[in-house]
């Protein structure tokens, strides 16, 4: 099935909020990282990261990576005149991510409390905010 | 695609034409340019809230759709939503209302790479003292030498000024002003590299130096130079001198607090900005949003003329033209030495030209309250203060000549520019402690 990042990136968005309202943190938590990280690769891929060609529903192995280790790699790869305007949403220093692992969806529920997924929500809006912004400059369409 | 091209200039006017056809559908609509200039258009509320208008929209994507031709898109991506994209407050502040009619406003919301200050509001005034821009929108006509002997004449009569030297990508005044010796330690554009991390305010003590232009006056100038004798590599900082950042406010904003910071320590009478030649981002800044008098400095050419209608032509959109347009103030460079009165008066009926075609309301200048003004009115922003050519302004340095500026020359050259520029920034200011 052809990559969609966008779409995957709002569809892990309302899915972890509709979890995050029910008090499931540990799910609502594991999506929004999900959620960031499809946002960012939709923004990064407008702007000329290329896909793997022997995997083509994967990006380039450098950025074939999760959120956690993808928020820091996004101000580096968005250098540039225009690509710089949506590094400079982000804080690389301050990775609300770094608390994320993608392999917490083989633990247990009590692992992930809710102060771990409202930071984690923030961090899915702020990365949001950044594609938002990149429609609204015709980067994606 | 079928019929003739569209091109840029032509597809805002056919998106407006097309969009006013449908006015019952909303009473705000938004036309959205892209970074490309292509244009989509905005509804408020979602796709839900028009389910009973369907057929309607659907006309309208199409109608769009076939009208804006490479500035467009297919119908189905035609039409935006305001909730789908949750645009944030401070993005719809650059939005501004095109069209009124039919019960319906259609804004534009142009999304830029550079340029947004041109159009922007002014910042909120900080300072007590007046300031002046000092701008050419080509270079080379001297600009920054002009300053220089305005500033000498203003500290002769008494006044401390204070000059920033803002021409970060081709810096003049810093080393024209201070001899190598005299160099701060850091200048503007360290900065702003050091504000980008927060370190602004710990370089600031070491950024400020007196002139050694004026030491016999009774006045002083201070510059804040753009570069100090620690700046090190020039070009790598320069390049991170725009650079945006989450925590950091936008560049203008920074730029106001860094020369309001000087301000309330030094408290001058009279702050002079040297900005870059040319439509950039900062002279956009210092033009537009700092309250400052604006000098616009231009020979008499036709391209000096076009450059400047281009940039006049886009104030005409400008929220807050009534007040920008009170502080502009248009400076005839390099008038030759010979045919003063013919060259002058050439100059003022091009410059004339151009305030009514741009800046000048279209009304007879007797008119109360109009913004308006006769060809031979000597108080009008179009009626230019005159530099005149001079053999000593050639390969100006007066750090380095013992007797620095002669009175006499300076006189010759800028006697008039300096009287009308002294006039225009200190009007209403008390000047009983100066002279």
């Amino acid at each position: 099935m052809p990559v969609d990042y966008r779409d995957a990136a709002a569809r892990h968005f309302e899915d972890a909020n509709h979890l995050h309202s029910m008090g499931r943190w540990a799910n609502a938590d594991h999506l929004f990282g999900l959620s960031a990280e499809c946002a960012l690769k939709a923004v990064m891929l407008a702007l000329g990261m290329r896909m793997n060609p022997k995997k083509p529903d994967k990006p380039e192995a450098r950025y074939a990576v999760h959120i956690d280790k993808l928020w820091m790699q996004f101000p580096a790869f968005a250098s540039g005149r225009q690509a710089a305007k949506y590094a400079a949403l982000m804080e690389p220093q301050s990775n609300p991510f770094q608390s994320w692992d993608v392999n917490q969806r083989y633990h247990h529920r009590s692992e992930i409390t809710r102060e771990r997924a409202d930071q984690h929500k923030d961090g899915a809006e702020k990365a949001r905010a950044v594609l938002k912004m990149a429609e609204l400059d015709g980067v994606i369409i | 695609m079928s019929g003739p091209p569209v091109f840029f200039e032509q597809a805002l006017t056919k998106a407006l034409e097309t969009v006013k056809q449908f006015h019952g559908l909303a009473r705000e609509v938004t036309l959205l340019r892209d970074f490309r200039g292509r244009i989509r258009l905005l509804l408020p509320g979602s796709a839900v809230d028009y389910r009973n208008k369907e057929r309607t929209i659907k006309r309208l994507a199409d109608s769009l759709s076939a009208a804006l031709g490479g500035y467009g898109f297919p119908p189905e991506q035609m039409i935006l939503y305001h909730e789908a994209l949750a645009i944030a407050a401070n993005e719809w502040s650059d939005r501004f209302a095109l069209d009124q009619s039919d019960g319906m406003t259609i804004h534009l919301l142009d999304r830029q790479i550079t340029g947004q200050d041109w159009l922007k509001d002014p910042f909120t005034p900080q300072n007590s003292n007046p300031r002046a821009t000092l701008f050419g929108v080509k270079g080379g006509v001297g600009r920054s030498t002009a300053l220089i002997i305005w500033a000498w004449h203003l500290a002769q009569r008494g006044k401390r000024v204070l000059v920033f030297d803002l021409d970060l990508e081709s810096p003049g005044v810093s080393s024209t002003l201070l001899p190598p010796e005299a160099m701060p330690d850091f200048g503007i554009v360290d900065w702003f590299v050091e504000d980008g991390v927060g370190q602004g305010d710990l370089i600031t003590p070491e950024m400020l130096a007196v002139s050694p232009l004026a030491s016999g006056s009774r006045g002083d100038i201070k510059i804040v130079p753009a570069f100090g004798s620690k700046t090190g590599e020039y070009l790598p900082k320069l390049a991170r001198c725009y650079a945006q950042s989450a925590e950091a406010a936008p560049w203008g904003e920074r730029l106001e607090r860094m020369v309001t910071s000087f301000e309330r320590n030094e408290q001058p009478d009279l702050v002079l900005l040297d900005s870059r030649a040319g439509v950039h981002d900062i002279a956009a800044v210092a033009i537009t949003r700092m309250n400052a008098f604006s000098l616009l400095f231009a020979v008499d050419s036709a391209q000096t003329w076009r450059a400047y209608s281009f940039l006049f032509s886009h104030w005409k959109r400008h929220a807050r033209l009534s007040d920008l347009r009170q502080r502009m103030q248009i400076v005839a460079a390099m008038v030759p030495e010979t045919n003063r009165g013919e060259h002058l008066k050439r100059f003022r009926e091009h410059a004339w030209d151009l305030f009514r075609e741009c800046l000048y309301d279209e009304v007879p200048a007797e008119a109360a309250d109009a913004f308006s003004f006769d060809l031979n009115d000597e108080e009008a922003p179009h009626y230019p203060a005159p530099v005149f050519w001079h053999r000593a302004l050639q390969e100006f340095e007066p750090c380095a000549q013992a007797e620095g500026i002669e009175g006499k020359m300076a006189a010759e050259a800028m006697g008039l520019f300096m009287d009308r520029a002294d006039r225009l920034v200190f009007a209403g200011v008390d000047e009983d402690n100066a002279e």
